[in-house]
């Protein structure tokens, strides 16, 4: 029997995969990580622009399952509004190309808007979402956002491609994917 | 009116803002998990400040290597302050401070400077890891 973690090497290995994260997510982890992205980056001899692109999509990624992900730890550790945030990050690196992909839970609920929002951004040239970015910007901050809003924008701006997929599992939650491709 | 200071940490950039002198000084990178809280005390002081001015000439100087969404919000509101300020006939200018090999850095700074109509900013590219 082959040895597991091997295995899951590689895997890893076959599918391009750099970098991967799966559990809690805070803003210590954010941090922690980023570090850890900006080192690799570093060693892989990637161009200062694509360090940023990199370092930039990651960290909004993280910061959106921060603030919006539904899934929460069973021994939740009091933060500030008493929840811990799950997620699931890979990032992949093939053909010259990096993904980012994150993962998170969210509530049917919320699906439609999510929705709309991102296919609208999908639908955008590089002009149109720059535009659509400084006009969000201008605006007041949205009621229950605890971002600016600007996030998928500001990752959908940068990428070559931006795919999303929203999987429902249950009455109450739906798993949503989002891969950045640059 | 008191200088105020906020030394760097790793998600926030280093802000020290001189009243006697009028220089106004933001360094470092911005992705902290709550952007308008932490720049709540900046826009407090900012507000103080510009009630005090008179016709100084006022230099706020940024450089800042990486901000989220988050900070983009707020660091337009900041500028968008200062425009209206110069409007009004203060006299302030900002200066955009970039690597040269960060092209999103310069980027971002001519988005911001396309958006202002009174408050002078200028791009400045250095090539030295400062």
């Amino acid at each position: 029997m082959e040895d597991k973690l091997y295995s899951i090497q590689k895997q890893f290995a076959k599918e391009g995969i750099v970098f991967s994260y799966c559990g809690i997510i805070t803003q210590g982890l954010t941090e922690g990580l980023g570090d850890i992205i900006k080192a690799q980056t570093e060693l892989m001899e990637v161009s200062v622009s694509a360090q940023m692109t990199l370092f930039s999509t990651f960290v909004e990624m993280l910061q959106n399952t921060l603030h919006y992900s539904q899934e929460k730890s069973q021994n939740s550790i009091i933060q500030e509004n008493g929840e811990q945030k799950k997620g699931i990050i890979v990032i992949e690196s093939r053909e010259g190309r990096f993904y980012l992909n994150s993962g998170n839970f969210i509530k049917n609920q919320d699906v439609e808007k999510l929705r709309d929002k991102l296919s609208k951004l999908q639908r955008m040239d590089k002009n149109e979402l720059k535009a659509f970015y400084k006009e969000k910007r201008k605006q007041p901050r949205e009621e229950g956002s605890k971002g600016a809003g600007l996030g998928f924008i500001e990752m959908a701006r940068h990428a070559t491609s931006l795919k999303f997929n929203i999987e429902p599992i249950n009455d109450i939650y739906s798993f949503f994917s989002l891969e950045v491709c640059f | 009116m008191d200088n105020l200071t906020i030394e760097k940490t790793k998600v926030t950039p280093f802000i020290h803002f001189d009243a006697k002198n009028h220089r106004l000084e933001i360094k470092g990178e911005s992705y902290p998990e709550n952007a308008a809280k932490f720049y709540e005390p900046i826009f407090s002081w900012l507000d103080g400040y510009i009630g005090e001015l008179k016709d100084q000439e006022v230099t706020l100087e940024l450089e800042i290597t990486y901000f989220n969404s988050s900070s983009s919000k707020i660091l337009m509101d900041l500028f968008d302050k200062l425009d209206e300020t110069t409007g009004n006939g203060k006299n302030i200018s900002i200066i955009w401070r970039y690597h040269k090999e960060n092209e999103l850095a310069l980027e971002y700074g001519e988005e911001f400077q396309e958006d202002l109509k009174n408050v002078k900013f200028t791009l400045v590219a250095f090539s030295i890891k400062q």
